[in-house]
């Protein structure tokens, strides 16, 4: 193993939820109203994800789980030569605390901060409040038992109910006080019809800034959510309207496009969804948009810690520059005192984007992205890249080194709020 | 009476600018019946009309507001024909400011003033290119949320024969600087083929696609595999034009998503507060991105090898990871595919085949010359609100300390090479620096206060606090 002289802090790293979040934590009186409202299958002729009674299948190959496949050695390459017609099982340390620190070690890994898979594709949109209090609970107990076999290595955002903002609060004060959670997990999506920029989330972002606890902001694909939840279910949809095939009739009318006006036979799909292309910093670049700056969050809470995780970092230039225009030129009209020199606003505030170690823009500008980035592996998703890889490319780029070691490594360590320390070899 | 003064600047290359605005004006239906037949005009009437007598424009046999009836009144900036010549974004701000209290409003006056003719009429706007450092210019359409909406697929055969008529006269004004991009009726793939060839033939270079799932019509459907056929053919280029999803025409009881972009607006519209600003952000690389994204990936520049797209009015920051992205997803995914293996990375398809414009204030392309070099094409989205003029564009690149002559191919040179279009025969070289303006424009004292965060405040207390 090659020598090196950054501490790696790994904020994205998932755990992928095992049947005992709801067999074992989960409290037995809900358990069953807790596997309707959120369950996740997975068997041999298909999986599914449930939420709220309804059964969201697997648009893709259900041989190759994109979402826990990779392992310490794999390339992106190699996923790609993966046979689809075999059952490829996923990864162990993404729920077993020893072989994730087998794993950590051989990827140059120090310290990780670990999200949820189903529980932030699914959670934020269970729908009754009661059961989503249990379920976070079970959650939150599940992911300290984690972490506890390493606990300078090992942290964790924890799940709220933010179904009910009352619960939130009371969940949030309960996991302030275990020493894994340095964070909550965010979804930045709709949920009942309301976006993060509604005044219901005041309170979060107040006791949030209060404890010191970090915002964790986490796309996912939305891939098993309803239309309108976040940018993944429509870039599905149009994705397939390039497989319908006309029987007859190639004109058709105003209406005949995607509609059944005329006859239509379903053609050869894409094979994989495109939604992970873009929907994950679709998904950040909308919450700093409206959330952050439209509705002037990161004004109102100045001191509120944020991380935006899985989504790149590059497309914050564009924000500042879009904002700047967007603020001058567009009609007055809002509640909120909203500065207009937003280049500066983003230099005061403390939120940091996640980046990838392969973004040319910030292998090009690394000392105007090196205060607000932070690195994550995305671990195991299919697309998972080692400490080793990133420091590989940052380092080809020229990005100096006490740069590599801020967005490595330090700046996730302060922004958690955690002693960045390196694993014992 | 005061001077507007701007810092001296000279060029000595010719700006192209890809993707500036007019707003289409009414003699446009006016004259309709001279270019249309008369079941054409028929379906036009029922389709998308403008009735003179009422002043309303009617949008499938209703009444409807548009982007373009939005201009000459007291208290409204004209937002689609406002940046003229140094009408900068803190001017714009200032004025914005004045409108938020009844008693400094501007007037009807002022707001006359501030509706720029160039935007409907050749000759001042080539006064305006003059002011401005543009030399030759694309010019596109406005009301881009409503076309897509149209039901009657002959009533937007006939609005797209209409307007194209009327732009290509605008640009008869002079051929050398003016050029115009056509408006293509997507609700039926055989008149939008036959309107592709009609346009061609007066020597048009692009076509205007929206690319959003309006009617369900999403412009990657194996429908539209005839049409791509014949930009081929004629040269015409894929011209892929954003907007932000304003939905003003969607038909009653319509819920489906028809855009990337709706989620922007939808956080304000669902967030129970007035805002403004936020839906102008966001919108349009939302619906490019995708537009590029599922292009690439599904191969369609392999089964059309020579077409050539342009994506307009998007920025392009997110350009540089989003091809890599696509790359990285098309490995991944290699033995999942089930469409035809792709002939080259989705990053060397873009490269051979799109241009992708961009605006003055945007850094990225200087900063990453290697990567945009070849493949950025500068607008100035002049005369909509967040427009400016190609002296801001060079500003910022002699602040990246951009070579000229990489700045040549970006503000002009790439995009000629697009349209394969010559340059002009007289190029503008010196910027003018001072512009007289009216008694009551913006002081400098003025400007630094509306450019205070509480400026834009109209005063009424979130939900959440006045609740408690």
């Amino acid at each position: 193993m090659a020598a090196r002289s950054v501490t790696i802090f790994d904020a994205d790293s998932h755990v992928v939820e095992p049947r005992a979040v709801w067999e074992k934590y989960l409290d037995p009186e809900y358990r069953i109203p807790g596997k309707l409202a959120l369950w996740r299958e997975e068997s041999r002729y298909g999986n599914y994800l449930k939420v709220n009674g309804e059964v969201f299948r697997d648009v893709d190959n259900i041989n190759i789980p994109s979402w826990g496949i990779w392992r310490p050695g794999m390339t992106w390459d190699s996923i790609g030569e993966l046979d689809p017609g075999k059952r490829h099982p996923i990864n162990e340390a993404a729920y077993e605390p020893q072989a994730r620190l087998r794993d950590m070690d051989a990827m140059g890994v120090d310290q990780a901060f670990l999200y949820p898979t189903w529980f932030a594709e699914g959670f934020p949109l269970v729908k009754d409040p009661d059961v989503a209090y249990a379920l976070a609970r079970a959650y939150n107990d599940w992911i300290a038992d984690f972490c506890k076999p390493a606990p300078q290595r090992l942290y964790a955002a924890a799940v709220l109910p933010l179904q009910n903002m009352e619960f939130a609060i009371d969940e949030l004060h309960r996991v302030a006080k275990l020493p894994c959670f340095r964070g909550v997990f965010i979804r930045p999506a709709f949920v009942e019809d309301r976006y993060l920029n509604h005044p219901y989330y005041d309170p979060l972002w107040e006791e949030l800034q209060t404890l010191g606890l970090a915002a964790a902001v986490h796309p996912t694909p939305g891939l098993w959510n309803p239309e309108l939840t976040s940018h993944g279910q429509f870039i599905e949809k149009v994705k397939a309207r390039g497989s319908q095939s006309m029987f007859f009739g190639a004109g058709g009318g105003a209406t005949a496009g995607g509609g059944s006006t005329i006859f239509q036979v379903s053609g050869i799909s894409l094979g994989h969804s495109i939604a992970p292309v873009l929907s994950y910093w679709l998904d950040n670049y909308l919450f700093v948009a409206s959330t952050l700056l439209g509705f002037s969050v990161m004004q109102r809470y100045p001191k509120m810690k944020v991380v935006m995780a899985h989504g790149k970092a590059t497309w914050m230039e564009e924000v500042l520059e879009k904002m700047e225009a967007s603020t001058k030129t567009i009609p007055l009209m809002h509640v909120y005192p909203v500065r207009t020199d937003v280049e500066e606003m983003w230099k005061e505030g403390h939120a940091m984007l996640g980046f990838d170690a392969e973004e040319r823009g910030i292998q090009r500008l690394p000392r105007r992205y090196a205060d607000k980035i932070l690195w994550g592996s995305r671990f195991p998703h299919q697309d998972t890249t080692s400490g080793w890889d990133a420091l590989k490319a940052l380092s080809d780029a020229r990005v100096p080194e006490d740069l590599i070691a801020r967005m490595m490594g330090a700046n996730a360590a302060a922004q958690f709020g955690v002693k960045l320390t390196r694993a014992a070899a | 009476m005061p001077v507007q003064k701007f810092e001296p600047m000279t060029k000595d290359f010719p700006t192209f600018d890809c993707d500036a605005h007019v707003t289409e004006p009414t003699v446009i239906w006016e004259r309709a019946k001279e270019h249309l037949t008369r079941d054409e005009l028929e379906a036009l009437k029922q389709t998308d009309w403008y009735d003179p007598d009422s002043q309303q424009y009617l949008i499938n046999g209703r009444t409807g507001g548009t982007l373009l009836g939005m201009r000459g009144a007291p208290r409204f900036l004209p937002f689609v024909s406002l940046s003229g010549p140094g009408i900068k974004h803190n001017i714009q701000r200032a004025l914005n400011a004045r409108n938020t209290r009844p008693e400094t409003a501007v007037t009807k006056e002022q707001s006359d003033y501030l509706d720029h003719a160039g935007s409907y009429e050749p000759k001042p706007r080539l006064r305006d290119m003059d002011v401005q450092g543009i030399d030759q210019v694309m010019i596109i359409p406005t009301d881009i949320d409503t076309y897509p909406w149209l039901h009657n697929a002959l009533g937007a055969r006939a609005m797209c024969k209409a307007y194209n008529e009327w732009a290509y006269e605008y640009t008869l004004e002079d051929p050398d600087r003016l050029y115009f991009a056509a408006l293509i009726p997507m609700q039926d793939p055989k008149f939008a083929i036959q309107e592709v060839y009609r346009v061609a033939e007066k020597g048009c270079r692009v076509a205007l696609i929206r690319p959003t799932d309006a009617m369900g019509n999403y412009p990657l459907q194996p429908k539209y595999e005839p049409l791509w056929s014949v930009l081929e053919e004629t040269g015409v280029v894929y011209g892929m034009h954003p907007f932000p999803a304003i939905g003003s025409h969607m038909p009653p009881g319509y819920t489906q998503q028809y855009s990337s972009a709706e989620l922007i607006q939808r956080t304000i519209s669902t967030s129970g507060l007035p805002h403004t600003f936020l839906g102008n952000m966001q919108a349009f690389m939302a619906e490019a991105s995708v537009w590029v994204t599922l292009t690439l990936m599904s191969g369609f520049f392999d089964r059309h090898p020579r077409i050539k797209a342009a994506v307009f009015e998007s920025d392009c920051t997110w350009l540089s990871f989003l091809l890599d992205e696509c790359d990285k997803a098309y490995r991944l995914h290699r033995s999942r595919r089930q469409f035809p293996a792709l002939k080259r990375l989705p990053s060397e398809a873009f490269h051979e085949h799109c241009f992708c414009g961009f605006e003055g204030d945007e850094s990225f392309p200087s900063h990453l010359p290697d990567f945009y070099r070849d493949i950025c094409a500068w607008s100035s989205d002049v005369y909509h609100h967040d427009g400016d003029d190609a002296w801001r564009a060079i500003e910022t690149m002699r602040k990246c300390e951009l070579p000229v002559s990489d700045q040549a191919k970006m503000l002009g040179a790439n995009a000629r090479r697009l349209y394969n279009i010559k340059p002009p025969r007289k190029v503008i070289r010196d910027r003018v620096t001072e512009i007289e303006r009216p008694d009551w424009w913006p002081t400098e004292d003025e400007i630094k206060q509306a450019l205070k965060p509480d400026a834009g405040m109209i005063f009424r207390q979130p939900a959440a606090q006045s609740a408690k």
